[in-house]
């Protein structure tokens, strides 16, 4: 549908005549389009002998297009109700007046009488829209139609303004979507929590240890043949479109799917209902529903993702007590990059260029070097000269680290805390004399240290792994079951721990046997 | 230049860059390789956000690491050298919402980090002039959709690896999002409208365009 706009009248000059007959025009027109969706003539009766003008100045080839749509309509849904407010007697009756008052000079009423009828119109045809909006064909042509004439159980001689498909369609898409969550949920229960079906979909031998699923029913799945029978003879009755029958074999798979499942969801829930649970699922579920509402809402607006990581910036509030005092720098960490990400939400769409950014993000590494050269040269620390404001931006902070160098000063670890190299080698050494490896010394400092140091350690070992754990290992943890360990972590946790009571310094991550067992 | 820019998002999942070993090189390896591109193809604070984007979710997958290891259950065996098998994985847990409703979260904000994925109109084709100086509308698309996807791949890879490391099964973390997703799904539908004032849309084109 299209062609449906309404004439700006403000954009207009400001001729009362004009702007009467070309509103009049604009309603004349939409009322086609109305009058083609409601199957009834463009023009009525009254009006047909003194539409010539109308029809010469274009706007009576709409008359061709127009077919009798409606009919098709009638005969092809059980409830059909005609929209009820613009009948083709009331639009002659309008049309009737709309000319009069054209002819009569009465300007003012023909552009109320003009806006009230593209009103009508334009309602009705959103009516007509939310229809299904094609008719059968098939359906009519073969034979008498089972609902051609009006049944006799219709409740009411006028009725309401109905919006048939659209309330359908609605429930039934709803009902496929429902269906799918539930559908996955019970895919989940089966695979990933008590029973013992790893995620496979269609083998049902269950992995080690673990309980095999219980049998599927069938009975959901008879039940669903009959209401898919049902609904496709209702759909054949009303003459759907083919797609519809997509629409509703959805829903009525997906719940069946559940159903004949129903002991192998049903029997976790009850135990956990028995145990308290229930009240704790149904909590979880209220809350990650609400956060969905949010992630929806920001669609809407873009700050909201800002205000969501600065609530993610609090989350260490929640955590254990023992990881945030263990674990300081994480938590700060996570903090301090939650509030950084948070700007970018802020800040406007990227439509345009900013190149003095990608200038400073670009040259920092280079312009460092170029200006180290230059302290280096008059040792006074000004080889800025030659470098743009930008640049200098970008790399005051290592030229200042350099400067210091060049004068001697006490080095400064990454925190900017004096600590001298002989110092952190001597740290090292003692705990090498003590037996574990040197890149498990316990480093002091930020983790840029400690990651700059790993990375270092990764260069020299030709960029193999560590043979031991990264700093970002948490310290120790809670396992209740006993897990098999190699002889050689066991010998190393035994003799040496960096970390007391350190249990994860040795793990390494499962996936990540690759050459060293080559 | 544009042959430059593809071997340099190529080189780091190639040869033997890819047979990295532990998870935090692999790590590094895919964040820096979809970097390069990312730097080449900017115009603006795309790569200040690809970095605090990346730092975030590199920072939320310890974070994870670690409160799996205050969890009941044990993330990683002591000097294990094998992928646990079936016995080993742990199930399923309620707090394991937690890091599915975070995987969304993030998708939104590499969703509207630097612009709107839905319209790639709103990018600025700017990005690839660099690259392409005369105008070819498919390769230039195909270039913008590289860079809106870069910090999607990086958000997949955390997300795998997170995965794996609270001992969950592959895919199970994707399941419980694949789920979740439909709540939002469900909300789009009831906001869908059939009518809209033609005011309305060329406000947007206009935007688009702008």
């Amino acid at each position: 549908m299209n062609n449906v706009g309404v004439l700006p009248l403000d954009y207009l000059q400001p001729d009362l005549q004009f702007q009467a007959q070309a509103l009049a025009t604009n309603a004349r027109q939409i009322y086609a389009q109305y009058a083609r969706k409601a199957g009834s003539s463009p023009w009525p009766s009254p009006r047909r002998g003194r539409c010539a003008h109308a029809a010469a100045d274009g706007a009576g080839a709409v008359r061709v297009a127009v077919r009798a749509h409606t009919e098709l309509k009638k005969e092809s849904h059980l409830f059909f109700a005609p929209f009820p407010e613009l009948d083709e007697q009331r639009a002659a009756t309008e049309l009737a007046a709309l000319d009069a008052a054209l002819a009569g000079g009465q300007y003012p009423d023909a552009l109320q009488i003009a806006n009230g009828l593209i009103a009508l119109s334009l309602r009705g045809l959103h009516y007509y829209q939310t229809y299904a909006s094609r008719p059968s064909r098939w359906w009519v042509a073969r034979g008498p139609s089972l609902t051609g004439r009006k049944p006799f159980f219709f409740p009411c001689r006028r009725p309401a303004p109905r919006r048939y498909d659209w309330a359908f369609l609605r429930s039934i898409v709803s009902a496929g979507y429902l269906g799918w969550i539930a559908y996955t949920l019970a895919f989940m229960v089966r695979s990933f929590t008590v029973w013992g079906n790893d995620g496979v979909l269609l083998m049902r031998a269950p992995a080690a240890g673990r309980t095999p699923p219980p049998a599927l029913s069938r009975a959901p799945w008879i039940a669903a043949a009959a209401v898919g029978a049902v609904a496709a003879l209702y759909l054949a009755v009303t003459a759907a479109p083919p797609l519809y029958y997509v629409y509703i074999a959805f829903p009525i798979f997906f719940w069946a799917a559940v159903f004949a499942e129903a002991r192998v969801w049903w029997t976790p829930l009850r135990q956990h209902a028995r145990r308290g649970g229930l009240a704790r699922i149904a909590g979880v579920a209220a809350v990650f529903i609400a956060g969905m509402e949010v992630l929806v809402a920001t669609y809407f607006e873009r700050r909201l993702l800002t205000a969501m990581f600065y609530a993610l910036a609090a989350w260490p509030l929640v955590w254990p007590k023992e990881l945030r005092r263990q674990r300081a720098y994480l938590w700060v960490a996570w903090s301090a990059a939650c509030c950084l990400t948070a700007q970018f939400t802020l800040l406007p769409v990227v439509s345009d260029e900013h190149t003095h950014l990608v200038y400073v993000l670009l040259t920092s590494p280079w312009a460092t070097r170029r200006q180290s050269c230059a302290l280096a040269a008059d040792g006074q620390g000004d080889g800025r000269g030659s470098l743009g404001a930008a640049q200098a931006l970008g790399c005051a902070g290592a030229g200042a680290r350099r400067a210091s160098a060049v004068r001697h000063a006490p080095p400064l670890d990454r925190l900017g805390r004096r600590q001298s190299r002989r110092a952190r080698r001597d740290h090292r050494r003692r705990h090498r004399r003590a037996g574990a490896s040197p890149a498990t010394a316990p480093r002091r400092g930020a983790p840029a240290t400690h990651a700059w140091c790993a990375l270092r350690a990764c260069a020299r070992r030709g960029g193999r792994p560590a043979p031991s754990a990264r700093w970002w290992l948490p310290r120790r943890g809670r396992s209740t079951t006993p897990r098999p360990s190699s002889s050689a972590a066991r010998a190393c946790r035994s003799s040496t721990r960096p970390w007391p009571g350190s249990r994860w310094v040795h793990a390494r991550p499962v996936w990540s046997e690759g050459r060293r067992q080559r | 230049m544009l042959a430059g820019s593809g071997v340099s998002l190529l080189v780091p999942f190639v040869g033997p860059a890819a047979r990295a070993h532990s998870a935090a090189d692999r790590l590094a390896i895919v964040a820096l390789g979809f970097g390069a591109p990312m730097v080449l193809l900017s115009i603006s604070y795309e790569v200040l956000f690809y970095v605090c984007f990346a730092a975030v979710l590199f920072l939320w997958l310890v974070v994870e690491w670690h409160l799996a290891a205050y969890s009941a259950w044990a993330p990683l065996a002591d000097g294990a050298t094998q992928a646990p098998s079936h016995a080993q994985r742990r199930q399923l847990q309620l707090s394991d919402v937690r890091i599915g409703y975070f995987f969304l979260f993030f998708i939104n904000v590499a969703y509207f980090g630097t612009g709107n994925v839905a319209s790639v109109a709103s990018f600025s084709v700017a990005s690839v002039y660099r690259l392409i100086t005369v105008f070819s509308p498919f390769l230039m698309g195909a270039l913008l959709i590289v860079k809106i996807t870069l910090p999607f791949f990086f958000l997949a890879a955390i997300f795998g690896i997170l995965t794996r490391l609270v001992g969950l099964p592959p895919s199970c973390l994707f399941v419980l999002v694949v789920s979740a997703v439909d709540i939002m799904t469900l909300n789009f539908f009831f906001l869908v409208r059939d009518t809209v004032r033609v005011g309305r849309i060329r406000c947007r084109v206009a935007a688009a365009g702008h």
